[in-house]
């Protein structure tokens, strides 16, 4: 019982503070959704607004360059414009959106950690793992900025959840999470060893179509929308793939693609996203036996590699790697990749400030500590997945003598 | 302690995971690889633009160049028989060709030793005085017909009579169309009171520049220093800008217009005095109109008297060449002197009778507007000839013009794709390629009377159009905005930026395939 108030005191808190935060500082959100390391081009509130404002009046929101996120979204926000009046990022019924969501992921984080996975291996009590999550500057930022990743974040913590007990609803899950956020198609290949633990191949077929269609399904959505018309698919994921809006953010691309002639652009745009791709079904083979884990590495991943990353996407893979307790004693440079990203976290928007609105400074400021942040990413990710293949290869025993940690 | 032989399971999953990464590298990055650095480079049919050089130093507008001639020798030139030989035979070299048999077409007197000022070679038609071809006025002739006599005049240091006559009569022959419109499509700038004319869209931009010399008379009290920039009170500005407005408004309804495509009105008139002296212009005195005429004389120029409907006297100068406020004729002008354009005019009136000049004006604009009449003066007997080129030779010039723009440039596209072996090529490229050479064999084609009949009025500007079009696509063609910007990258620049990128990635790779294919063998 204690646990479970401890856990609820948690979800209490957190949605507090959100709900206090937007209500005390309701300014709090249009300076949050300006910042380029909350928000992306296929993420940003203050855009989706436009796309609805634009989708109400008749005129295609897909045209012109102003909306690149999901078709899904809109009609999200437009049932709730109908029925809850103001989607003002302060008004009650997205506060009520955001915070339910952050909450549903918790929820989903706790009962993952409960689950058989994770059954006899060390692991951090439930409250703490909501905290984790709940309690991250960087998820609450994320809330906060009203950035609409939050809703692919649920949805990918619901299909691993939905994974123990009930696979359509994750086929589902996972579907709804790479429609909003084509990146999460990668989650695929570990997903299949998820939801077939036997590996039978007809039982991953099935899986494996039965997400296609759903995905399909999905994606008719923007298509009725549309009048018929497949040409969002170029402004929503085309913008994603191609990374046709060229905007700073927190990731690797922008400034490659700011400097790069144009002979080599559709080279290095392609080079970019095999580089994240390339890793999927690798990992997803050597980790067969811990698909989960497969999930959470192709998602630090994708972190860094993706053409909008933003610092939400952190939080969400620390709340993931906070399930894996057991194996942080295996972990040798927890310091070191934390002062990294920490640094690289507090300096992103001095430089950015500097950079744009001061003047005194330039892109490299700004780019520096980017790849900075970038490191910081690769050295949790390669330490873990070394932590990881370190217990396999001793049998998943504890290590016989400590290890030197950094 | 020895390590235990790793399981099979454990090399197998390996051997899985090498080459899964292989696959993904061999069947997409490959190919994506490819893809997006081939340089595509369609080939252009560049053994075409040569020809087009050809057609047109072949003579499109020109004379005809094969006809046969003579040369009769004035009993007091001094030429012999011998240079009139090595005349025939260099002409024949060049342009012309000997007349043998036949009856010859051009008659050339070699005639007597003339100043050196006139020892160039001179057009003379059956129908028209002698003239004369100065460095000052030249008189390129733009179609020599069969009556055309050419008379040659020998400088009086003698020089080379031979090379003098091939000068001359290749100066002719090759009488440029351009140098034709060169000296008639010149454009000035910031020229008080210029009313811009555009061309046609297919030709170039003319500008014409009028100025209003106002004379007053000898007991006008009015005085420079009083007045500003605007000579005339503003009422009677206004009454002339309107008028001027009329006139361009009405210019773009007539028959004219087929050579403009718009006329605007840009500027202000401005209105200047001249007077004899700085002294006297910052003075302020009058101008009479024995003054401005003494100026127009300075400038050597002939002035031609209209009478208004009022009787009063409206002279009107035409000029065919440009004038520069430093150059030598300017030297005498004041700070405050007007830039004559050629193409322009100035309207001389004695009193304010602005509605008489206007007429006038309307009329001299309408003349200029054709091709231009050049004034000609035979400095043997003084007397003076107006030749007048026929009309429709502004819309052949354009075309002409524009032709020998669409070809050069096509020429300088050839140059640039030939030169540079990695440059890409897109498909676009060659689209425009074929449209502008379409559109110059069709210009051509009508040009030489092989479309819709003879070259008339209808085929003159389809002709325009097309040659103004072909000029037009060649410019975009080497423009292209793919080929521009992916203009080339060396190999070496491309090695530099491959290795980098793809380098740190192979290593692993190939390291781990070594070690795959080590355990396959040591397993065997």
């Amino acid at each position: 019982m204690q646990e479970k108030q401890r856990i609820l005191a948690v979800f209490f808190a957190a949605a507090l503070l959100r709900i206090a935060t937007s209500l005390g500082f309701p300014g709090i959100h249009a300076v949050l959704d300006q910042r380029v390391e909350l928000t992306t081009a296929s993420s940003s509130f203050k855009q989706l607004r436009e796309g609805l404002y634009l989708y109400k009046m008749g005129i295609s929101p897909f045209d012109g360059g102003v909306y690149h996120q999901a078709p899904l979204l809109l009609l999200i926000f437009d049932i709730l414009q109908k029925y809850c009046g103001s989607i003002d990022a302060s008004s009650i019924a997205i506060n009520a959106v955001y915070c339910g969501l952050d909450s549903l992921a918790a929820w989903f984080l706790v009962k993952i950690s409960q689950s058989g996975k994770f059954a006899g291996k060390q692991k951090l009590d439930g409250w703490i793992i909501a905290s984790i999550y709940l309690l991250n500057p960087l998820v609450i930022a994320t809330n906060l900025a009203r950035s609409t990743s939050v809703f692919s974040n649920t949805l990918i913590f619901g299909a691993i959840y939905f994974a123990n007990c009930s696979i359509p609803l994750s086929i589902l899950c996972l579907a709804a999470a790479s429609n909003l956020n084509i990146y999460a198609i990668y989650l695929l290949p570990p997903f299949i060893f998820l939801w077939c633990p036997t590996k039978s191949v007809a039982k991953c077929a099935l899986s494996a179509a039965t997400f296609a269609v759903s995905m399909a399904g999905f994606t008719s959505i923007g298509y009725f929308m549309s009048d018929g018309s497949l040409q969002y698919l170029r402004s929503t994921y085309g913008t994603l793939l191609f990374f046709s809006d060229l905007v700073p953010n927190i990731g690797l691309w922008w400034y490659f693609f700011m400097e790069i002639f144009d002979f080599f652009r559709p080279l290095f745009t392609y080079i970019f996203q095999l580089y994240s791709l390339i890793y999927v079904l690798p990992l997803t083979l050597r980790l067969h036996r811990e698909p989960l884990f497969a999930v959470v590495t192709i998602m630090g991943i994708t972190l860094i590699s993706k053409s909008y990353p933003e610092v939400g996407d952190l939080g969400v893979y620390i709340a993931l790697l906070s399930l894996y307790r057991h194996i942080f004693t295996n972990v040798r440079y927890t310091l070191l990749s934390a002062l990294v990203v920490i640094h690289a976290l507090v300096l992103a928007p001095n430089f950015y400030h500097l950079w744009i609105y001061l003047g005194s400074g330039n892109s490299n400021f700004f780019y520096a500590v980017t790849l900075v942040y970038a490191i910081g990413i690769m050295l949790i990710l390669t330490d873990t997945l070394r932590a990881t293949l370190r217990i396999e290869f001793d049998g998943g025993e504890e290590p016989r003598k400590a290890v030197a940690q950094i | 302690m020895a390590l235990s032989p790793e399981p099979a399971e454990a090399v197998s999953l390996r051997r899985n995971v090498v080459f899964s990464f292989w696959a993904v590298f061999l069947f997409l990055g490959l190919p994506l690889w490819y893809q997006t650095t081939a340089i595509h480079r369609t080939p252009l049919p560049l053994s075409k633009v040569p020809k087009l050089n050809a057609l047109l130093e072949s003579g499109l507008g020109l004379a005809d160049h094969s006809l046969p001639i003579a040369v009769n020798l004035d009993s007091s030139c001094v030429a012999d028989a011998g240079t009139v030989a090595a005349v025939n035979e260099r002409l024949g070299q060049s342009l012309l060709k000997s007349s043998g048999d036949r009856n010859p077409a051009f008659t050339i007197k070699v005639r007597d030793k003339a100043s050196d000022e006139q020892a160039h070679a001179a057009v003379e038609t059956a129908y028209e005085a002698d003239c004369t071809w100065t460095k000052k006025t030249p008189l390129p002739k733009t179609r020599i017909s069969k009556t055309d006599k050419i008379s040659i005049y020998i400088p009086e240091d003698g020089g080379n009579q031979v090379d003098r006559i091939v000068e001359g009569l290749e100066s002719i022959f090759k009488a440029d169309i351009l140098f034709f419109n060169r000296h008639r499509l010149g454009s000035v700038e910031d020229a008080p009171g210029s009313i811009l004319v555009k061309g046609s869209p297919y030709s170039e931009q003319v500008h014409f520049s009028f100025t209003l010399l106002v004379a007053y008379g000898q007991d006008s009290e009015q005085s420079l220093a009083s007045r500003t920039d605007s000579v005339l009170d503003s009422q009677t500005q206004k009454s002339w800008r309107s008028q001027i407005s009329a006139l361009v408004s009405s210019l773009e309804n007539s028959e004219l217009s087929r050579y403009l495509s718009s006329i605007t009105y840009d500027s202000d008139i401005g209105f200047q005095y001249i007077s004899k002296s700085d002294a006297d212009m910052l003075a302020g005195s009058t101008v009479t109109a024995d003054q401005l005429s003494s100026l127009m004389d300075s400038f050597e120029l002939q002035p031609v008297t209209f009478k208004s409907e009022d009787s009063a006297e409206v002279g009107f100068f035409q000029f065919i060449y440009l004038l520069l406020p430093d150059s030598e004729k300017t030297t005498r002008s004041r700070p405050m002197s007007f830039t004559i354009a050629n193409w322009g005019g100035v309207i001389l009136s004695p009193a304010l009778e602005i509605a008489s000049a206007t007429k006038i004006f309307e009329k001299q604009i309408d003349k200029l507007l054709s091709p231009v009449s050049f004034i000609l003066t035979d400095p043997t007997t003084g007397s003076t000839s107006t030749l007048r080129p026929m009309r429709h030779e502004f819309a052949r010039i354009a075309t002409i013009t524009n032709l020998r723009a669409a070809s050069d440039t096509l020429s300088a596209l050839s140059h640039l794709v030939t030169s540079l072996k990695e440059m890409a090529v897109p498909q676009t490229v060659r689209d425009l390629f074929d449209s502008s050479f379409f559109e110059w064999r069709e210009s051509v084609a009508v040009l030489h009377g092989r479309r819709r009949g003879a070259y008339n009025k209808v085929s003159e500007q389809l002709s325009l159009r097309r040659a103004a079009a072909a000029a037009r696509v060649a410019k975009k063609a080497v423009f292209e905005k793919n080929m521009m910007l992916n203009m080339f990258v060396p190999f070496q620049h491309k090695v530099a930026v491959y290795l980098p990128l793809l380098g740190p990635g192979l290593v692993p790779l190939f390291i781990s395939l070594k070690r795959v294919l080590k355990e396959r063998r040591n397993q065997q």
